[in-house]
C-alpha cells in the first residue's frame, strides 16, 4: 500500500467527518443565532432610533439615545448639560453588585468549604440543601425576604425580643436591604462554582502547608485560595453580573425609591416609553461587562506566561 | 491483646533522646466500631538516626508518624521532642517536616516556590530564603528546574523536591511516609542509597516509614516493627534479622522456616526442643516463653546439606531445587508434612538431587532459635 493512497483517503474522511460536524453542529448553531445574538443585534438596531410617542421606535437614525446617557437637552435652548443621575444609578449598581459578590464570597465560601470536607456520601445531601431556594419562584422568594426585613419582620422583632434595639431599624427599601437580597438570591451561584473547585483539593496539600509552618490563615491564603482561584473567579462573574442587571431584587426591597440598571432600563420600556434609550443602557451595561470580563482575562493570561 | 513490647537493644552510640513517646494510643471513630491504631506505644528515637517504622499496612505505623508531625492528636499518652512536650502542639509549630507519600506538592508553586514556603512562613527574609532554596536545589541536583512546574517533572525529581522542600527549614526530624513506594525499582534502589548519604550530610534525624523489610534493612540504622497498632520489636537491623524476638517478626524480615515444636527443656543459653516429626535439636533461647508449644526459626542460610558422613539434623524428601545463581535453594517435605527451605552455598558434587532423595541437612551453630 502506498503512503499516498493511504493519504488520500484519509483526506477523504476527513473531509466527510468535518461535513458531518458541521451538520450535527447546525441546531445549536440555530439556537445560539435566534436567541442569543438575535435579540442583541435588535437591542443594537432600536439603541439607534427614535421613540415612538407610545411605545415602539420610528425608523429614524440617531444617536441620541447615548448623548441623554450623560447629557441633557436643555428645553427652551437646545444645549446640551451634562447629567449624572443615570452614571449614579451605574455608579450605585456596580456598587452594590460588587458589595454583594464580596459578601456572598465571604459567606460562600465557608460554606463551600464545610460541604467539600464532609464526608463523600454526605455532600450531595448539603448541596440539595444549597439549591433548595431555586424550587421556588424568585418573586416568592424576595417577598419573602421583605417579610423578613420589613419593620415588623422577622429581624427586627426578634433584635427588638432579645433587646438589642427598642425601636425597629428600617432596613426595608435601602441599600441595605437590596444589598442582603442580591447575596441571598446569588449565594448558589456562589457555592457551587466555588464547591466545584474544593471538591478536587487535594487536602493532603492543606497538610502539607501546617507542615511547613503555615498557620490556618496562611493555609487559606497560600494554598486553599490559589488552588481554588478558578472557583472564585467563576463564582464572582455568576454573582456580580446578574446581581448587576438585577430587577426583582431592588424593585421589591429598594422599594423602587433605590433603582438599579435593571429597574431603569425596565422604566425606559415601560412607563417611559423610550425603547431607545432603553436598548442603549442595556448596552452600555453590557458593554461594562464585557470589558471588566476583558481586563480580567488580559491579566489571567499575563499571569499564566509569567509563570510558564 | 498481649503487650509485647522489646526493649531497645543497647546502642553503642549513646547519643541523646530525639523522639520520646510514652504511652502512645490513638482510636479512631466510637463506642463498637472504634478501631486502636495504636496501642501502649513506647519508643525512643534518637539524635541523628535513620529510624524505620517498619510492618504491613494497618500496622499503625503512618498513624505514629501523623502523631508526631501533629496531623492526629493522640487518645493518650505523650510525645516529646527534644525534650519539649509537643504532645498537644499543632503541627505548624513543630519543628518536624514530612516528605509525603504522594509528595503533596504545591501545583500553583514553582521548584523554587514549593522548596522555599516552609521559610517563607517562618518569615526568614528573602535573600536568606533564595540562598538556602539554592542550596537545596544543588544537595538535590535539580538546579536546572528551579522554575519549572512541578507537574512539568518526572517521579524522581517530584520526589526530590518533596525532600528538598521539607528539609529546606532545617527540621529537628524529618518524616518520611512510604516515600519511595511510587517509584520504579531501579530508581528506589539509587533513591535508597541517596537518602541514606543525605541523612548522614545533614545530621537530621530521619524517622521512615515503610513495609518494605529489605527498604529498612539497606536504610536503618534501627527498626521498630511493627503489628496491630503494637511495637514488636525494636533493633539494629541485624539484630532484627539475626535475632528476631518474635515469630512474626521473623516471618515478616527475610525468608525463614517456621517448624512448630514442644520444648523439652535449657541447657545453658540452649534450649532442647522436639519437633514435630519426633527430632530433637538445640536451639538458642531469646528469652520469649520458653514452656511447652514454641516454634523453631531457620534461615535458609544457615542450613546446608550434609556432607560425607556428617550426621544430619534433619532429613526430608526433596521436592524442588531452585536454581539462584550463587546458590540452590532446596525445597524438603519433613516428616512432619512442613516444609523447609534450605540454601546450599556449596558445590552439589556427590549430593543425590534427584526428585524425591531424601536429603539430610546440617544446621549451623546458632541457626535455629526459639521463638514463642
Amino acid at each position: 500500500m502506498s503512503d499516498t493512497s493511504l493519504t488520500l483517503a484519509e483526506q477523504e474522511s476527513r473531509r466527510r467527518r468535518r461535513q458531518t460536524r458541521r451538520f450535527l453542529l447546525a441546531p445549536a448553531l440555530l439556537i445560539i443565532l435566534t436567541i442569543s445574538i438575535m435579540p442583541l443585534g435588535i437591542t443594537a438596531l432600536y439603541s439607534f432610533l427614535t421613540p415612538g410617542t407610545y411605545g415602539g421606535v420610528i425608523w429614524e437614525f440617531t444617536p441620541d439615545a447615548y448623548v441623554q446617557f450623560l447629557f441633557e437637552r436643555d428645553i427652551f435652548d437646545g444645549t446640551l448639560q451634562f447629567n449624572d443621575s443615570y452614571l449614579t444609578i451605574y455608579m450605585r449598581s456596580i456598587g452594590l453588585a460588587f458589595g454583594a459578590t464580596i459578601g456572598a464570597l465571604l459567606i460562600g465560601f465557608p460554606t463551600a468549604y464545610f460541604i467539600a470536607t464532609k464526608p463523600r456520601e454526605q455532600r450531595n445531601f448539603w448541596l440539595f440543601l444549597i439549591t433548595l431556594p431555586f424550587w421556588t419562584n424568585l418573586l416568592i422568594r424576595t417577598y419573602a425576604m421583605l417579610l423578613i426585613l420589613r419593620d415588623e419582620g422577622l429581624i427586627n422583632l426578634s433584635l427588638m425580643g432579645v433587646g438589642v434595639i427598642d425601636r425597629p431599624l428600617s432596613i426595608l427599601y435601602t441599600d441595605t436591604a437590596v444589598f442582603i437580597g442580591l447575596i441571598y438570591t446569588y449565594l448558589p451561584f456562589m457555592v457551587l462554582p466555588l464547591y466545584a473547585s474544593l471538591e478536587k483539593l487535594d487536602f493532603r496539600l492543606v497538610e502539607a502547608g501546617y507542615d511547613l509552618y503555615a498557620n490556618r490563615f496562611r493555609v487559606l491564603r497560600h494554598i486553599i485560595a490559589p488552588i481554588a482561584k478558578p472557583g472564585i473567579i467563576a463564582g464572582c462573574i455568576l454573582v456580580f453580573i446578574p446581581g448587576l442587571g438585577a430587577y426583582i431584587t431592588p424593585a421589591l426591597l429598594g422599594g423602587g425609591k433605590k433603582l438599579m440598571i435593571g429597574n431603569m432600563i425596565a422604566i425606559q420600556f415601560g412607563s417611559s416609553r423610550n425603547w431607545p434609550f432603553g436598548s442603549a443602557a442595556a448596552l452600555i451595561l453590557m458593554a461594562l461587562v464585557v470589558i471588566a470580563l476583558l481586563i480580567y482575562a488580559r491579566s489571567v493570561s499575563k499571569g499564566a506566561r509569567a509563570h510558564g | 491483646m498481649t503487650s509485647e513490647i522489646a526493649k531497645a537493644p543497647e546502642d553503642t552510640t549513646t547519643r541523646r533522646s530525639m523522639i520520646t513517646a510514652r504511652d502512645l494510643t490513638k482510636t479512631f471513630g466510637q463506642g463498637e466500631s472504634a478501631v486502636t491504631a495504636l496501642d501502649n506505644v513506647e519508643i525512643e528515637i534518637r539524635e541523628n538516626e535513620f529510624f524505620t517504622l517498619l510492618g504491613p499496612s494497618g500496622c499503625g505505623k503512618t498513624t505514629l508518624l501523623r502523631l508526631i508531625a501533629g496531623f492526629e492528636l493522640p487518645t493518650s499518652g505523650t510525645i516529646e521532642l527534644d525534650g519539649e512536650d509537643i504532645t498537644a502542639l499543632p503541627p505548624h509549630v513543630r519543628p518536624v517536616n514530612t516528605v509525603f507519600q504522594n509528595y503533596a506538592l504545591f501545583p500553583h508553586m514553582t521548584v523554587s516556590e514549593n522548596i522555599g514556603f516552609g521559610l517563607k512562613m517562618l518569615g526568614k527574609p528573602s535573600g536568606e530564603i533564595d540562598s538556602r532554596v539554592r542550596e537545596m536545589l544543588s544537595l538535590v541536583q535539580l538546579e536546572a528546574m528551579a522554575n519549572r512546574r512541578t507537574d512539568q517533572l518526572s517521579g524522581g525529581q517530584q520526589q526530590r523536591v518533596a525532600l528538598a522542600r521539607a528539609l529546606a527549614p532545617a527540621p529537628k526530624v524529618l518524616l518520611l511516609d512510604e516515600p519511595l513506594a511510587a517509584l520504579d525499582l531501579k530508581l528506589r534502589k539509587n533513591m535508597q542509597i541517596e537518602l541514606k548519604s543525605l541523612q548522614a550530610e545533614t545530621g537530621i534525624t530521619f524517622i521512615f516509614v515503610t513495609h518494605d523489610q529489605e527498604e529498612a534493612l539497606t536504610m536503618s540504622d534501627r527498626i521498630a516493627v511493627m503489628r496491630d497498632g503494637q511495637i514488636l520489636q525494636i533493633g539494629t537491623p541485624k539484630e532484627i534479622y539475626d535475632k528476631p524476638t518474635h515469630r512474626f517478626v521473623a516471618d515478616f524480615i527475610g525468608d525463614i522456616n517456621i517448624l512448630e515444636a514442644e520444648v523439652e527443656g535449657t541447657e545453658g543459653d540452649q534450649t532442647r526442643v522436639r519437633l514435630k516429626d519426633g527430632t530433637t535439636m538445640l536451639a538458642r533461647s531469646t528469652g520469649a516463653d520458653t514452656q511447652g508449644h514454641c516454634a523453631v526459626a531457620l534461615r535458609p542460610e544457615s542450613i546446608r546439606v550434609a556432607q560425607g558422613g556428617e550426621a544430619p539434623a534433619l532429613t526430608g524428601q526433596l521436592e524442588n531445587l531452585v536454581y539462584m545463581g550463587s546458590a540452590h535453594n532446596l525445597h524438603l517435605r519433613l516428616g512432619s508434612g512442613e516444609e523447609l527451605v534450605v540454601r546450599h552455598g556449596g558445590s552439589t558434587d556427590g549430593i543425590d538431587l534427584s526428585p524425591g532423595a531424601q536429603v539430610g541437612v546440617v544446621i549451623a551453630p546458632g541457626g535455629a532459635r526459639v521463638l514463642a
